[in-house]
């Protein structure tokens, strides 16, 4: 009597292989993809939270200074923060791409440096109606937060405006 | 008639595990480092917006931002280092003058508020608005006051560059 022995041996197709790694790649790409993201929309907000507040700043202390005209955040903040996180210097021109509104006349550009993120702000008022005047303020900014001396391209922007009594 | 079974004796080599094996460990390893990546960034995040010295820096804008915007526009006083701060305020919707004050202050490592009556200056009241203060600076811009309040628990750093207008 003739033992017949069978040979048995598992193991992975080429293809099974194939879709398994195809798989895992997928697995792979996709936990990547939503941490970068995740990471890329913490940034934004961060970046965003930042200018509206630099924006409102600007915007509450202009309207309550005593000579709108003569209103110079650069002299106003410079002198009470003594952080190199923080540095604001004004500029002859607005910045990048930044223009005053028609109608509207300058009152100053700055360019705002905070932790090594550049803004750049523009402040620019105009009379609508007999003793109303419109204070408008913009802070712009790149969203990919090039630092200090790499160019600047604002393509993000938040802009307040507020009214008073002149 | 016997019934004759296959049997199978093949089975795993000891190079066929030890390969197995460190195959597995790599990939424990591998997500071991992802998960902890993952849970040190999501910590990371979550300071970022619940951490002490972020909340204390949000209570202390809306404080000051509230407080300052119902104050009276020619009772404001700044001290001339920026040290503290004081507005006149309307007590109640019953008041026909501008009857309370209140001082902003660094106390230590707190920003405290003092809020009294005006006519006779008496006070009334201490709150304490935040922690973990490590300077306070105001500075006055007409009818705006500004503040510039840092905050430091050790770990993290939090920075308040608010202003905000009289109204009343």
């Amino acid at each position: 009597m003739t033992v017949k022995r069978h040979r048995y041996q598992p193991g992975l197709t080429f293809v099974e292989l194939l879709i398994a790694t195809v798989i895992l790649l997928i697995a792979v790409i996709g936990t990547a993809a939503f941490r970068y993201h995740a990471a890329l929309g913490a940034r934004k907000a961060d970046l965003r939270t930042t200018a509206a507040r630099t924006t409102l700043l600007l915007c509450e202390g202009w309207r309550g200074a005593a000579e709108p005209n003569a209103f110079n955040p650069e002299t106003q903040l410079d002198a009470l923060v003594e952080d190199a996180s923080f540095d604001i210097d004004q500029l002859s021109e607005p910045g990048g791409s930044l223009s005053v509104p028609s109608g509207f006349t300058l009152l100053g550009a700055y360019r705002i440096t905070i932790d090594n993120v550049e803004y750049y702000a523009v402040l620019c008022w105009q009379d609508v109606a007999l003793g109303l005047r419109a204070l408008n303020v913009v802070v712009a900014w790149n969203q990919r937060g090039y630092g200090p001396d790499s160019g600047f391209s604002p393509d993000k922007s938040f802009a307040l405006t507020t009214y008073i009594d002149t | 008639m016997l019934k004759k079974i296959a049997k199978n004796n093949t089975g795993l080599t000891i190079v066929e595990v030890m390969v197995a094996v460190v195959f597995l460990g790599l990939a424990v390893l591998a997500l071991g480092l992802v998960l902890a990546d993952s849970h040190r960034g999501w910590n990371r995040m979550y300071n970022r917006v619940y951490s002490d010295v972020v909340t204390d820096s949000h209570v202390a804008r809306r404080t000051f931002d509230r407080l300052v915007r119902q104050a009276g526009k020619d009772y404001i006083q700044v001290d001339e280092n920026g040290a503290w701060a004081q507005v006149r305020y309307y007590a109640d919707t019953s008041s026909t003058t501008l009857d309370r004050y209140a001082r902003f202050y660094q106390a230590g490592n707190q920003l405290r508020i003092e809020h009294g009556t005006v006519d006779p200056v008496q006070v009334l009241r201490t709150e304490t608005v935040c922690s973990n203060v490590s300077s306070c600076l105001f500075s006055r811009s007409g009818k705006a006051i500004e503040m510039i309040l840092r905050l430091d628990n050790g770990s993290e750093t939090a920075t308040v560059m608010t202003s905000a207008v009289a109204h009343n």
